[in-house]
């Protein structure tokens, strides 16, 4: 009830103030109306503008603000909403130059004015950040280097729009008006200062060791991390963090990764690691006693938003981790719902957690389906992929009521959505995480 | 569940977005601000209650202020980057200098010696752009400078201009030959100008 609430809260807040700046446009002295398509242009460019501002709210990972949604959700609005930034923001000087063609010389920036000089560099900056984005792979940059472009080049396109608006904007004509756009831009840079700078030193009293890694199946590693002094976090089964490994938490390399260990203990926590790229490559080979700090908990993909009879768990690769959390949560409190997991790998070295899984049926009831794509000769279980037809087969009787976490692989997540829908499974008992940052 | 009703969020922001802008466009364009003759201020909402008393140099420092000033500044020097309006007495006196005036605001003007061009407002009304024109050439005068009373601008006089229709270069080239700001270095101050100054002293940095 408090997260329906809270959220709608949150909706109606952002509508007022996407259209906030509307309205502000007609405090007077307001200029004579001119041409509909210039007036469009200015529309759409001040919308433009109130959207990239408010990017930076939500990317600054607010709990109260993102934990009614789902942080992925956020993030996924985050990017959707980039691009109808841009296109908005690049209609505006299109519009204005189609309106009259003799504003061309206001495209030269080396002529113009200031204001059209810093309204070009705002464009551009915008052109890069999402190209630079959407691309990424493509162009070979690493997510490192992506993440410092990307926090810099938001921040200069965000003063350069806010300096064109300021020299340009005939709507802000009063010093009031000036101070409340001035003031607004300003405090979301000052969000990026919040983020790299007074969150990490309010993280610094709460350090956490490494106390053990373990190789699972499936170049997996199961790391284990102890607080250092302090009381740990409290954070729902299937949860993630953002882990930092360093000696201070001033460093801007992070990775978000789901615990796999039981919400029951707050000061102990293990998260499944799997070699995907260089941040995780060095995880791997981490050292017992190494410093790590983490930012979390994040996530909405837990049982315990999702109250059922019984689960089904469907994991893909890596996707088991936070199932085990979901497992070993349930087990240390002693819950009695029948759970069903459903773990598809490629190859059977690539099970992780096999152990600890057999392990949990003593304390759970729990059945479990093991699907390999390229199985040894004499694996007698599942083979292939997860299908309608297995899950028709192994899905239990009760399966309208039950939830469903799936978590894997994007195509496969997909895959297995549409297969529990046709299959008459409700839309509300199916849950995933969506997870791509980069 | 989460990511459907995200979606179809995000979707119906988009098109409340562009309507909204539609809608603001189509609310300035058709003159929703009220700018008439017979009321001298320009209001969002219509109130029945205002005098109609003709103070034009209200009227045409608000009309300034609304439109001109971001430009031109509020002092008309432009700060260098936007011609100064200053001492704009000197162009009544030379031959066209009078229609020229009017005509650049309904027309816009681009010489090629400022960055931007001036853009055309014919959306401004006779009376807006008859008291502007007589508060600039008020207000900003230069120290020698007066203006008879004769030679202001009535809106009549702006109504027989807009039968004309000249873009911003012709504008350029019907520039009576009255020194130009730049000339005289800039719009900035002119210390030892023996002529008529087109740029009152002590007026910019």
């Amino acid at each position: 009830m408090k997260r329906t609430l809270l959220g709608s809260v949150w909706l109606s807040l952002y509508l007022f103030i996407v259209l906030a700046p509307i309205l502000l446009m007609l405090v007077p002295p307001v200029p004579t109306g001119r041409t509909f398509w210039v007036e469009l242009s200015v529309a759409l460019g001040f919308v433009g503008l109130t959207q990239i501002g408010i990017q930076f709210i939500l990317i600054a990972r607010f709990r109260p603000l993102t934990y009614p949604y789902g942080i992925d959700v956020v993030l996924r609005y985050h990017r959707q909403i980039a691009i109808v930034a841009l296109a908005f923001v690049l209609i505006h000087p299109f519009m204005l130059l189609l309106e009259h063609p003799a504003r061309i010389v206001l495209f030269n920036p080396f002529g113009g004015t200031y204001a059209s000089k810093f309204g070009l560099g705002a464009v551009l900056l915008l052109l890069a950040l999402t190209l630079t984005s959407i691309w990424r792979e493509n162009l070979k940059i690493r997510y490192e280097t992506w993440r410092k472009l990307h926090t810099g080049l938001g921040v200069l396109a965000l003063v350069f729009a806010q300096v064109h608006v300021s020299l340009a904007g005939l709507y802000i004509n009063t010093f009031w008006k000036q101070v409340i756009w001035i003031v607004s831009s300003l405090l979301m840079v000052s969000l990026i200062v919040y983020l790299r700078l007074v969150k990490p030193w309010l993280q610094r009293r709460r350090p956490w060791r490494v106390v053990g890694i373990r190789q699972e199946g499936g170049e997996t590693v199961n790391v284990d991390i102890e607080a250092a002094n302090h009381d740990g976090i409290r954070f729902h089964p299937g949860q993630f963090a953002w882990i930092k490994v360093n000696d201070s938490p001033y460093t801007m390399e992070e990775h978000p990764y789901s615990f796999a260990s039981s919400a029951e203990r707050t000061t102990r926590l293990s998260f499944g690691v799997k070699a995907l790229g260089d941040f995780s490559e060095s995880l791997q080979q981490i050292k017992e006693g190494t410093t790590v700090f983490i930012d979390g908990p994040h996530g909405a993909f837990s049982i315990d938003r999702a109250q059922a009879p019984g689960y089904v768990f469907i994991a893909g690769g890596v996707g088991i981790t936070p199932m085990m959390s979901f497992l070993n949560t349930m087990a240390d409190r002693e819950d009695p719902r029948p759970v069903l997991l459903i773990y598809s790998t490629n190859r059977e070295e690539e099970l992780a957690y096999k152990e600890e899984i057999e392990k949990l049926k003593g304390r759970l009831d729990l059945e479990t389906v093991y699907v390999l794509d390229d199985p040894p000769h004499d694996w007698v279980a599942e083979e292939g992929r997860v299908t309608g037809e297995l899950l028709d087969r192994k899905l239990p009787k009760e399966r309208f009521t039950r939830g469903f976490f799936v978590c894997g692989p994007g195509p496969m997540m997909a895959a297995v959505e549409k297969e529990l829908l046709e299959d008459g499974v409700p839309r509300k008992h199916i849950h995933l995480e969506k997870f791509a940052l980069a | 569940m989460r990511h459907l009703l995200a979606n179809i969020f995000t979707y119906l922001l988009i098109v409340t977005l562009s309507l909204g802008a539609v809608v603001f466009a189509l609310a300035r364009s058709e003159q929703l601000v009220i700018a008439r003759e017979t009321e001298v201020e320009p209001l969002v909402f219509d109130v029945p209650e205002r005098k109609p008393e003709a103070n034009w140099y209200d009227f045409g420092k608000k009309t300034y202020v609304a439109n001109c000033q971001n430009c031109h500044t509020g002092d008309g020097s432009g700060r260098g980057m936007y011609p100064p309006v200053q001492g704009m007495s000197a162009h009544l006196a030379a031959a066209g200098g009078r229609a020229y005036l009017v005509s650049l605001t309904l027309y816009g003007l681009y010489t090629g010696h400022y960055g931007a061009p001036m853009p055309p407002m014919p959306e401004l009304s006779d009376a807006e752009i008859a008291a502007v024109t007589n508060y600039l050439l008020t207000e900003f005068a230069a120290d020698e400078q007066t203006v008879a009373d004769a030679d202001l601008y009535r809106p009549h006089d702006v109504a027989k201009l807009r039968e004309r229709k000249f873009n911003e270069r012709e504008m350029g080239k019907r520039r009576p030959p009255v020194p130009s700001a730049r000339s005289l270095g800039r719009g900035i101050l002119v210390p030892d100008d023996p002529g008529p100054s087109a740029v009152p002293d002590g007026k910019d940095e």
